[in-house]
């Protein structure tokens, strides 16, 4: 029993933080009707900028507050920059300029940073009892952070000015533009958004997961799973989606004999069979 | 002319191969082995190139292709199958099982849901050998035994033998590729790329061209797989996963898609820059991420596109006008924002 209230705690500390970093998918797919496949490199920018934040504040909530800032409005110049030219293209088109992106925040990453793992001691040291077992305070501290930032997100999304904006550009752009919503200004502010929430999963994810040039890959995969699960553009889907996928792998490594690997097998079937099977339902046999 | 005009494609790429096949082995070494490399990635991103450029489907997934069948070649290997035909067999058979998978996929979806679909499977497939150790090797990927029996007696490393043979399995393939591309079908999955509705509607059946297409496209895949192994006789887990599956999307981009000698220009291109960048250093995923955004802003109809685009303008042939509709050149991308992604 206590192994599973400790893998239900490791799950939602994965799952919260991947949460972030689906939504923010999930946000820029739901106005633009594009994929960022540079995402889990925002991820990765955000870890190294609260490492090096870190290193000359040794305050961690500072630290933290000025990496995502710096996540949210370099990610966001770096997707401004890049999907702005194409705005009037194909999605495919902008999905291949992003992957394009992030081979190259990579290498640049190694080149710049050096391949290495950059460690964070977790501030919070502090063990916890939580019923009958122990747990590290910080891992509390990154589940509440990741919960509260999304709640924050959904009543930013559903009653505030800005928020009200994206979702009414994202349900009908011409409409709204016509409405005198400014389109441009909402565009860069889902940039922002999206990349800064990646960028925050990745500062809190740091004292724990540590940050190397590559970790954005072994981020995106899950996220991708994750958003088109939730539905594409479901901000709320993505992040239910978010947390059972992160239960299902933490539980999954109570069942004896099973390796994480046959587990992203698994999880990645089951999402393929649901795309397939919705895409039927919607399109009748083939869409035309 | 017009005559000419048609069988423009052809010549061009019949000189390519006599060219191909008298030169390199006159200078020898390195050149020959290289070469050989670049056709066969050459035959990947042809796989990608023609379910991306004339089906129209963004094809993330064709590493999966590509490696299921080089591990089925390293695997027999350990189980003492060494009979060069058996193996073909195997991989091709293999490879034909991962392109059901992709029917599926064309049927159910197309646009942004068909690449992520794609682009999940490949991701999906590179798990596959972190999950069986023994089989597989895992990390360490797996070499293929039995020296040059699998090979059908052909060394890659010693004389242009395995060269003239690679050399002879693309020459067909790309022949047999025009062939159908020609034909009456060949039209139709033009047709139903360009607009599916519009096919459906004068009673093409799409669900059936689609299938087709993505099934031989698929095989193509699984013979560049097969002759990898037998080239490197090594197999391991990147030729499964994004890296590769990414990389056969490049290489066909950046030649051309919606032609056949494009996509092996395009691999010959790359992975001459990338070979001689890595001697310099590991730098090679940035220079395929800067290579694919320039692509995508500059040319995104590819070199040979920019290059028919060119020929047409100023030296237009009665052939062209006749084979091509008006609409033939724009881009893959100009085509691609108004049918299949609109739907979305």
């Amino acid at each position: 029993v206590n192994q599973v209230i400790l893998q239900l705690l490791n799950g939602l500390v994965v799952g919260s933080s991947l949460a972030l970093v689906a939504a923010g998918l999930a946000l820029l797919f739901g106005v633009l009707h594009i994929i960022n496949f540079a995402q889990g490199d925002f991820f990765m920018m955000g870890g190294y900028a609260v490492w090096f934040s870190l290193n000359l504040t040794h305050n961690y909530f500072a630290a933290m507050l000025i990496g995502t800032i710096i996540a949210a409005v370099l990610g966001g110049l770096l997707l401004t920059a890049v999907i702005w030219p194409l705005l009037q293209r194909s999605p495919v088109l902008v999905l291949l300029a992003t992957l394009g992106l992030s081979l190259i925040l990579e290498q640049g990453a190694t080149n710049l940073l050096g391949g290495d793992t950059k460690l964070v001691p977790p501030p919070l040291t502090l063990p916890i009892p939580i019923g009958p077992v122990l747990y590290p305070a910080y891992d509390l501290v990154v589940i509440a952070a990741g919960m509260g930032i999304l709640l924050l997100g959904y009543f930013f999304l559903r009653y505030t000015r800005y928020g009200i904006w994206l979702r009414a550009v994202a349900q009908n752009r011409p409409m709204a533009a016509a409405l005198g919503v400014p389109v441009p200004r909402v565009y860069i502010l889902a940039f922002m958004v999206s990349s800064g929430l990646a960028g925050l999963a990745g500062g809190l994810l740091l004292p724990l997961q540590s940050v190397y040039p590559t970790i954005g890959n072994d981020v995106i995969a899950n996220a991708f799973i994750i958003v088109v699960a939730g539905g594409l553009g479901n901000f709320r889907g993505a992040a239910i989606v978010a947390l059972l996928v992160g239960e299902f792998q933490a539980l999954g490594q109570l069942i004896p004999g099973i390796k994480p690997s046959v587990l992203t097998i698994i999880l990645f079937g089951l999402v393929i069979i649901l795309l397939m099977v919705r895409a039927q339902r919607q399109h009748a046999v083939v869409r035309l | 002319v017009s005559r000419v005009g048609a069988l423009r494609e052809p010549l061009i790429g019949a000189v390519i191969v006599v060219l191909l096949a008298a030169i390199p082995p006159l200078i020898g070494g390195y050149i020959v082995r290289g070469l050989t490399s670049y056709m066969i990635f050459g035959l990947l991103a042809l796989s990608v190139g023609l379910i991306t450029g004339y089906g129209r489907l963004f094809n993330l997934g064709a590493g999966a292709n590509f490696g299921v069948s080089a591990y089925t070649v390293a695997i027999l290997t350990h189980f003492g199958v060494f009979n060069p035909f058996v193996l073909f067999a195997a991989a091709m058979f293999t490879g034909f099982l991962v392109s059901l998978l992709f029917s599926f996929y064309a049927l159910v979806a197309s646009g942004i849901e068909y690449l992520m679909l794609t682009f999940l499977t490949t991701a999906a497939f590179a798990a596959v050998p972190l999950a069986t150790l023994d089989l597989t090797g895992g990390d360490n990927g797996l070499r293929v035994l039995g020296g040059t029996q699998p090979s059908f007696g052909l060394n890659p490393l010693i004389g242009p033998s395995f060269y003239w043979f690679v050399l002879a399995i693309v020459s067909l393939v790309a022949l047999l590729s025009w062939y159908i591309l020609t034909s009456q079908s060949g039209k139709a999955i033009q047709a139903i790329g360009r607009n599916p509705g519009r096919a459906s509607a004068m009673g093409y059946r799409v669900p059936h061209f689609r299938v087709a297409l993505t099934i031989y496209s698929s095989l193509i895949a699984s013979l560049g797989g097969w002759l990898y192994a037998l080239q490197t006789s090594f197999v391991f887990i990147d030729l499964l996963g994004i890296t590769n599956s990414t990389n056969g999307l490049v290489y066909a981009l950046i030649g051309g898609v919606d032609t056949i000698l494009g996509p092996f220009l395009g691999a010959a291109l790359l992975r001459a820059l990338t070979d001689q960048l890595s001697r310099v250093g590991s730098q090679s995923s940035l220079f395929i991420g800067i290579m694919l955004m320039l692509v995508v802003y500059l040319i995104p109809e590819g070199i040979l596109g920019l290059w028919r685009r060119f020929m047409k303008r100023n030296f237009p042939t009665r052939g062209d006008r006749s084979m091509e509709a008006p609409e033939a050149a724009e881009s893959v991308a100009a085509g691609l924002t108004a049918e299949n992604v609109e739907a979305l």
